[in-house]
């Protein structure tokens, strides 16, 4: 495993670490890239992004953890019209940046919590990601979530009340659930977020989501994805984990380990060589020939 | 800022260099001590802001992760504390290699105050002067105030008990906590070859007196701010918090400039 320290994006103002396999690198493999944790720095909680990093280069997989602008070492740039676009644009910066420098024309993005509403984003709009990774993402009530959360509290009585406004919300919920409960930025329509994972699907990227006890607000028991989006067809490169012991920033070691483990297990299962035939590569775009610098480790 | 990685080969170091603004460039360097812990992650962008700041005051700086800590290799093992203590040297020199001041300030925030200190008795390692920063004063404190946060975090969460030398998502085998157990201070002040310090805490603590009382018995001129903005390093729900901005760099950074 070799890491280095890179610098790219428009003015150089993107900061991230590349960590690489010792041996070869497998441009025929999709390159991951690892999102902020809301305002962390790039390693993450309890340094989740670094141990996965160097764990996947053991299995001979390259990855990219930076900082968007304005978070833990990166400069804004201040081009974009608003956050929203900036993280984006930042985002396909480090995809053209490993494009340019290393070759990878495919890549899985890979978030927890506000990076995971990101990578989202940025999956919808480059067709490069093929896959993608979302820690404690999209979450909408069903019934049997309801149940879940409140059964257990019914002996107190302030539950009742929050109970039947839940019950009451959610006979409108088809039409107006935006989920998210207990997040800072709901997810907006489920109606419109199911046919956006629809339109992932159907470009066949493969998608893990990883659910924890840390938002249990919002998302309590294994099957609850498939009764959120029940419409998503074929499920086949739909993956979902529970662990309802973990909290929402992996806390212990026993926890990370567990998610670090099932996602080189998930990116080893998946078939990549199928997506890669299908996108063709943009280095003829000249966003691709992105200005960047790089720093070997010692 | 220059981001880089230094010191041994097989197992580097990651740090961030800031040069001098050239205008204002003066001949001297200050090295950044990091917390541990959860406390390295919260304070990321503080200790970041405060190297800006520095760095337009005209010094070199550089900050860096500790082996085991943020992107520098390792993962925490035995004998961290003394790992640490020769990061803190290796890292000195490196600062002493990219602006050839020989001696620099160190800024040590909460644990890093006490390894900054204790470079200095232990490694011989020379500062110029030393700000301490919301310093850790009682490592026997520190621990129990981490361990209850764990606990409460444990409880808080309905988490099921585990077989786990950790606190608060990072490992504090047994060794690093006697280490850390024998943190006093107040003792630690006492160092030699530092020819001055100065005091900046985000609020009045009983222990933060007891300090400076110390520290102006060794160096009867160091200077003291309190920002009366605490911080709560003690609170769970405060724990992942972005604090440390604005009025309180800007008092690290002006006590960087008495003692350097």
């Amino acid at each position: 495993m070799r890491e280095r320290v890179c610098e790219f994006g428009p003015q150089l103002n993107l900061t991230g670490l590349l960590t690489e396999p010792t041996a070869t690198t497998h441009p025929e493999l999709p390159a991951v890239v690892m999102l902020n944790a809301g305002l962390l720095h790039r390693v993450g909680p309890h340094r989740m992004s670094v141990i996965l990093a160097r764990k996947l280069a053991e299995q001979g997989v390259t990855s990219l953890r930076f900082d968007l602008g304005g978070r833990g070492d990166s400069n804004a740039s201040g081009q974009a019209e608003s956050d929203e676009d900036q993280v984006q644009a930042d985002i396909v910066d480090a995809l053209n940046y490993l494009e340019a420098k290393r070759g990878f024309q495919t890549f899985v993005l890979l978030g927890l919590c506000a990076g995971a509403d990101n990578a989202h984003a940025v999956a919808l709009r480059d067709p490069r990601v093929v896959g993608a990774v979302f820690l404690d993402g999209h979450g909408y009530w069903t019934r049997r979530s309801y149940m879940e959360y409140y059964l257990p509290r019914l002996a107190r009585p302030s539950s009742w009340l929050s109970f039947a406004r839940r019950n009451l919300a959610a006979q409108k919920q088809d039409e107006e659930d935006v989920g998210g409960h207990g997040r800072r930025k709901p997810f907006g329509p489920r109606h419109q977020v199911e046919h956006e994972i629809q339109s992932l699907v159907n470009r066949n990227a493969q998608l893990l989501y990883v659910y924890t006890g840390g938002v249990t607000s919002y998302y309590n028991y294994t099957r609850q994805f498939f009764d959120m989006f029940a419409g998503l067809k074929p499920r086949d490169r739909i993956s979902v984990e529970y662990y309802p012991n973990a909290d929402h920033t992996y806390t212990f070691s026993e926890d990370r380990e567990r998610m670090v483990e099932r996602v080189v297990e998930w990116f080893g299962s998946c078939d990549w060589s199928v997506d890669r035939a299908r996108y063709s590569s943009t280095s003829s775009n000249p966003a691709v020939q992105n200005v960047s610098a790089e720093h070997t480790a010692a | 800022m220059t981001p880089f990685h230094f010191g041994p080969e097989e197992a580097p170091l990651f740090g961030s260099y800031a040069p001098p603004r050239p205008s204002v460039a003066r001949k001297a360097g200050v090295l950044l001590c990091a917390p541990i812990g959860l406390e390295y992650l919260r304070t990321h962008y503080a200790i970041r802001l405060l190297a800006l700041q520095l760095a337009d005051r005209g010094f070199h700086v550089l900050r860096f992760d500790y082996h085991g800590t943020g992107d520098s290799s390792c993962d925490i093992g035995a004998g961290q504390f003394d790992v640490w203590l020769d990061d803190i040297v290796i890292a000195a020199r490196e600062l002493a290699d990219l602006s050839g001041v020989a001696e620099p300030a160190v800024v040590g925030l909460r644990m890093g105050a006490a390894l900054a200190l204790k470079a200095a008795s232990s490694r011989e390692q020379k500062w110029k002067g030393v700000v301490l920063w919301d310093p850790v004063v009682s490592g026997h404190e520190y621990l129990s105030s981490i361990a209850e946060m764990n606990s409460q975090m444990a409880a808080d969460r309905k988490l099921p008990p585990r077989e786990t030398d950790e606190l608060l998502g990072a490992r504090y085998p047994e060794d690093l906590r006697r280490a850390i157990q024998d943190i006093n201070l107040l003792n630690l002040v006492e160092v030699p070859d530092v020819s001055d310090a100065a005091l900046v805490t985000s609020e009045e603590r009983p222990e933060y007196s007891a300090l400076l009382k110390a520290i102006q018995n060794r160096w009867p001129d160091a200077a003291y701010r309190s920002m009366e903005d605490p911080v709560n390093w003690t609170s769970l729900k405060a724990a992942f918090d972005a604090r440390m901005t604005g009025p309180i760099v800007r008092a690290v950074a002006e006590a960087v400039e008495r003692v350097a």
